[in-house]
């Protein structure tokens, strides 16, 4: 990604005419992909000229410069519809960015559009969007995975250079998996999440998506770091530096059988392949005794929905978004938010509205946040002895649109693997790695807590070896 | 988990349902409740979280340069307007 | 009985306690003192919390003796109203424990944010006050009549006063009460704005019990609303007593820990309190206790007090203050704060003291300076002014009738209306006839 704005910033490739270039591709793909809620070329042609002009007088700068970012539709940019994929803000337009945003625009970077995604970002498969399903660009019948689907599909269909998703049981790093590309899950507090709608406070994070490493490191380099809005975030990284230092030669990379469970025959012969791979960069393998993620990954689902459902209190439709009809506050708000939700978002706020009675907060709340700890306690622990762990990041391939739609435990077995991440707050990669047939694969490489830098850096050395 | 008990919750959320809707949510939601039954039946021997601290910010006011009430459906002068006597 | 309150005060900051919006909002324009973060727009979230707000908050607990904790968790409180913009309303676990307020005790403190104002009748809402820093005290149900409610209140809004913790001058605290009788139930009675409602709607609703407890009907614990229009307390629809709340540790929000230093800092720096400066009064400047009280309650009365006690007898002073002005202020339904001129005020009462005018031309200028027909006060006084310096003449008369001062020692009492007589003839009877026999008195004991 380096080569590309090294490029655009010497006059060799235009701004503008870089960004023809992937209004070309967009013109092409998206009537079928729908990876896009909003477009908005005419600004990101304007924005393309000043660049230019910057060229031409030589003062082209900025880490991102002339880079076309496509932006979830749960990430406020100024300016732009906010929807989540949502009738309930289906007009909604923000009047303030994300930070992440700012810090990217600022760096040089002009923004498309907002993408796809599932609604309010409660998916794994990209389906569940009120402005429809986004398809996979290997396989138009086949989903994209979710819920940053059409992040994933901008970055692999060409469509953008870069783009930011939110993770918060694996949405960036699932579909990611599905199209083959990199995805990535920062340590939870290393990017504000100021301008992020909440899905689970206590999981998501915004996070990249870029056809190489090195696009994941320059974002990453931008937008880590402390902003005085998000009073989490406390420490920065050096993702740059560390990229272009590392040496993979005797790293430790553990996996384990727990890891394994349930995942279907392709996906494991390519893991084991992976294993080989790592082998050959110089990484010592180390098979571990890790947490059996089939038991474990109902757990994610036990802290989201009740954080979930109080994140969506906001939505009353009286203040902003789509208003109800009633002769009382009660059926006023009601209505809006009946017709304004889609069904797995309704699903999960009663779900999450019933974890969070009094009644059932001792079994199951506290009993949740406990064993949270003791995840976090097990894998402190598998650190002091490898520096990586590794698993495939879905235990499947990428299935047909509509097949498990209304079957929400099957929907969510996609997220097995991926939670842990989010559950103990340590940073993931997806690892775009070889197809099966013409489906991609995707392997997931995770790193000690706020060691991000050398996770990307670990994850270039396996760039294109799949 | 009683019927009458999913009505009430489902009254606390404020979601207008159909009967249909109603329906179909109990009975998924008694299938994903007793998929999280199975977090009683892990354990883990230690405990972990990491201390975050969370120093307090100075008393300075600033005002917020744009107007943000552009997001509001409905305006009376610079107030929002609800539906009256609710 | 037992009665107990909830009492909700708006903190004094310059900024909003989870984002830097200004406070000031009774006097801005509707919804312009807002951003993102106290509308509770998508993807805002809280910044780090207001460090002002949990030192005014440590104040209150410091001074009403409180044991502080060493952290505080910030929670969610969930139901849906269209002044609460986020759908929940961010409230801490309690900041300090244990405390009093003379007889009542105080059992716990707590930092909260204001929701914003929302007009049933018009149907407008104005978020300006959303996000504004509040502090909850809750006390134990100490108060056993309608009058020691009263007092407590009154006692607890002089300590915020003197603390200089309260927001909005004219929004004295708003209260929850709750009382039972004998043989009843806890009721409730929500969002009296005043003492004075308070103390109505307590009896209005110790009436009501009564009827209920007599008739044999029993009282059942409930929460009420009180109607001030009305004047009658109303029982709330079951859908919104009937609110589970869903309390929930805010995950944006990581635990606060309170400094110990910053604690020792406050204690050691707490202005005076009301009950150590009336204590102080009396003691300083040898004032009746009762005095001392008076001038306590009216802060800005007391300082003027002790501003002026040096250059004149303070117990004369407090007393020309405590009933001679306070007398004529309630009389036109005035406070302090109105007062046109104070040093007129002073000079008035230091005329009268001197001798120099009578009392009852004292009063006639303060009625004069009150009702402001007076411009300049010392003229007026000049006017009104009968002797310059009558301790001279009182002094010259002692001087020249010795043998009635002789008589008068001797035990002859009577001997002092001759020496009077005579400085009411040198001042052609201008002079204060009590304020003469009074320096006299002095003069010669």
């Amino acid at each position: 990604m380096r080569e590309l704005v090294k490029e655009l910033k010497s006059g060799e490739l235009l701004p503008s005419e870089h960004l023809e270039e992937v209004i070309e591709k967009i013109e092409e793909r998206e009537p079928r992909l729908n990876a896009f809620i909003s477009l908005d070329v005419e600004g990101a042609r304007e924005r393309a000229k000043e660049l230019d002009k910057l060229v031409r007088s030589g003062r082209a700068s900025g880490l991102l410069f002339g880079l076309v970012l496509a932006v979830k539709d749960n990430i406020a940019v100024e300016g732009m519809r906010l929807t989540c994929a949502s009738r309930m803000l289906e007009n909604y337009v923000s009047p303030f960015s994300a930070t992440a945003v700012e810090r990217l625009v600022r760096e040089g970077a002009i923004v498309i559009g907002k993408t796809n995604m599932d609604e309010f970002a409660c998916g794994s498969s990209g389906e569940t969007s009120y402005f429809g399903p986004t398809r996979n660009p290997w396989d138009e019948e086949r989903v994209p995975g979710g819920s940053s689907s059409g992040s994933a599909v901008a970055v692999a269909a060409g469509m953008s250079d870069l783009s930011l998703g939110s993770d918060t049981g694996g949405s960036i790093r699932n579909p990611a998996s599905f199209t083959g590309v990199f995805g990535f899950k920062p340590t939870y507090n290393l990017v504000s999440r100021y301008g992020l709608v909440d899905l689970a406070m206590s999981l998501d994070v915004i996070g990249p998506f870029s056809p190489d490493a090195d696009g994941i490191a320059l974002s990453m380099e931008v937008m880590a770091g402390p902003d005085g809005r998000d009073a989490g975030v406390q420490r920065s990284l050096s993702f740059l530096e560390t990229f272009d230092a590392f040496d993979p030669e005797g790293v430790r990379v553990g996996w384990g059988e727990g890891f394994l469970e349930g995942v279907e025959e392709p996906v494991r012969r390519h893991f084991e392949r992976f294993l080989n791979v790592l082998d050959s960069i110089g990484a010592e393998l180390v098979e571990l005794r890790v947490p059996p993620m089939e038991k474990v990954w109902p757990l994610y689902y036990l802290i989201m929905y009740p954080e979930f459902a109080s994140a969506m209190q906001r939505y009353n439709g009286l203040t902003y978004g789509l208003r109800g009809e009633g002769s009382n506050l009660y059926e006023v708000i009601a209505d809006a938010r009946g017709k304004g939700f889609g069904r797995e978002v309704k699903r999960r706020i009663i779900l999450g509205t019933y974890l969070s009675m009094e009644r059932y907060e001792k079994s199951f709340h506290e009993r949740g946040v406990k064993l949270r700890r003791g995840l976090r306690a097990e894998v402190k622990k598998l650190f002091e002895e490898v520096d990586f762990l590794t698993s495939p990041t879905v235990p499947f391939l990428p299935f047909r649109l509509g097949e498990r739609l209304d079957d929400p435990v099957k929907m969510y077995a996609a997220d097995a693997l991926t939670v842990l991440a989010n559950l103990t707050g340590i940073p993931a990669i997806n690892v775009p790695f070889g197809r099966e047939g013409r489906l991609p694969v995707g392997m997931q490489l995770m790193g000690r807590w706020f060691e991000d830098d050398r996770l990307v850096a670990m994850a270039r050395f396996l760039e294109g070896r799949g | 988990m009683e019927r009458e008990y999913f009505e009430h919750v489902v009254e606390i959320a404020r979601i207008k349902l159909s009967e249909e809707e109603k329906e179909r949510f109990f009975k998924q939601i008694q299938e994903i409740f007793s998929l999280l039954e199975r977090v009683k039946e892990i354990d883990f021997p230690e405990e972990y979280e990491e201390p975050v601290e969370n120093p307090l910010r100075k008393d300075v006011p600033e005002p917020f340069e744009k107007d943000p009430t552009i997001v509001f459906p409905k305006k009376r002068g610079r107030y929002l307007e609800v539906p009256r006597n609710l | 009985m037992r009665i107990g309150f909830e009492i909700h005060v708006q903190l004094k900051t310059e900024s909003k306690l989870f984002c830097p919006c200004p406070t000031n909002y009774w006097e801005a324009e509707p919804n312009s003192n807002v951003c993102p973060v106290c509308l509770g727009l998508p993807g805002s979230k809280p910044h780090p919390v207001n460090e002002e707000s949990i030192r005014k908050a440590l104040m209150v607990a410091l001074s009403l003796g409180m044991e502080v904790k060493p952290k505080i968790l910030f929670l969610r409180k969930h139901y849906f109203y269209p002044d609460l913009p986020s759908g929940y309303q961010r409230t801490s676990t309690p900041l300090a424990v244990n405390g009093r307020l003379g007889k009542v005790r105080i059992r716990e403190i707590h930092v909260e944010e204001d929701p914003g104002r929302y007009d049933l009748k018009e149907g407008l809402v104005d978020f300006n006050r959303s996000g504004v820093s509040l502090i909850e005290i809750v006390t134990e149900p100490d108060m056993t009549s309608v009058e020691e409610a009263e007092t407590f209140l009154k006692d607890l809004h002089l300590l915020l006063t003197y603390l200089g913790v309260i927001l909005n001058p004219s929004v004295v605290f708003r209260v929850d009460a709750n009382i039972s009788l004998e043989g009843g139930e806890r009721v409730e009675i929500k969002n009296i704005n005043s003492i004075e409602s308070v103390k109505k709607a307590l009896r209005y609703e110790i009436l009501r019990q009564k009827r209920l407890l007599e008739s044999g009907r029993g009282v059942k614990r409930e929460t009420r609303h009180w109607d001030e229009a009305r004047g009658v307390t109303v029982s709330l629809r079951v859908k919104e007593t009937e609110e589970d709340y869903r309390y929930m540790p805010d995950p944006d929000i990581p635990p606060v820990s309170i400094d110990p230093s910053l604690v020792e800092e406050l204690r050691s720096s707490l202005p005076e309190l009301p009950w150590e400066r009336k204590e102080r009064f009396v003691r300083e400047y040898g004032v009746d206790r009762t005095v001392a009280d008076a001038l306590v309650r009216d802060k800005a009365l007391g300082e003027f007090f002790e501003e002026k006690a040096g250059e004149i007898s303070p117990k004369f002073w407090a007393e020309f203050l405590t009933s001679r002005l306070k007398g004529e202020l309630n009389y036109r339904g005035l406070d302090f704060s109105a007062v046109p001129s104070k040093e007129g005020v002073f000079l008035i009462a230091k005329a009268w003291h001197d001798g120099r005018i009578t009392k009852e031309a004292a009063v006639e200028l303060l009625r004069k300076l009150l009702d402001g027909e007076i411009g300049d006060v010392s003229a007026e006084i000049e006017k009104f002014s009968v002797v310059e310096n009558v301790e001279d003449v009182v002094r010259e008369v002692v001087e020249a009738f010795p043998e009635v001062v002789e008589d008068y020692r001797k035990g002859k009492k009577a001997a002092i209306n001759r020496l009077v007589g005579e400085v009411m003839k040198r001042t052609r009877g201008r002079a204060d006839a009590r304020r003469v026999r009074e320096l006299l008195e002095k003069l010669l004991s």
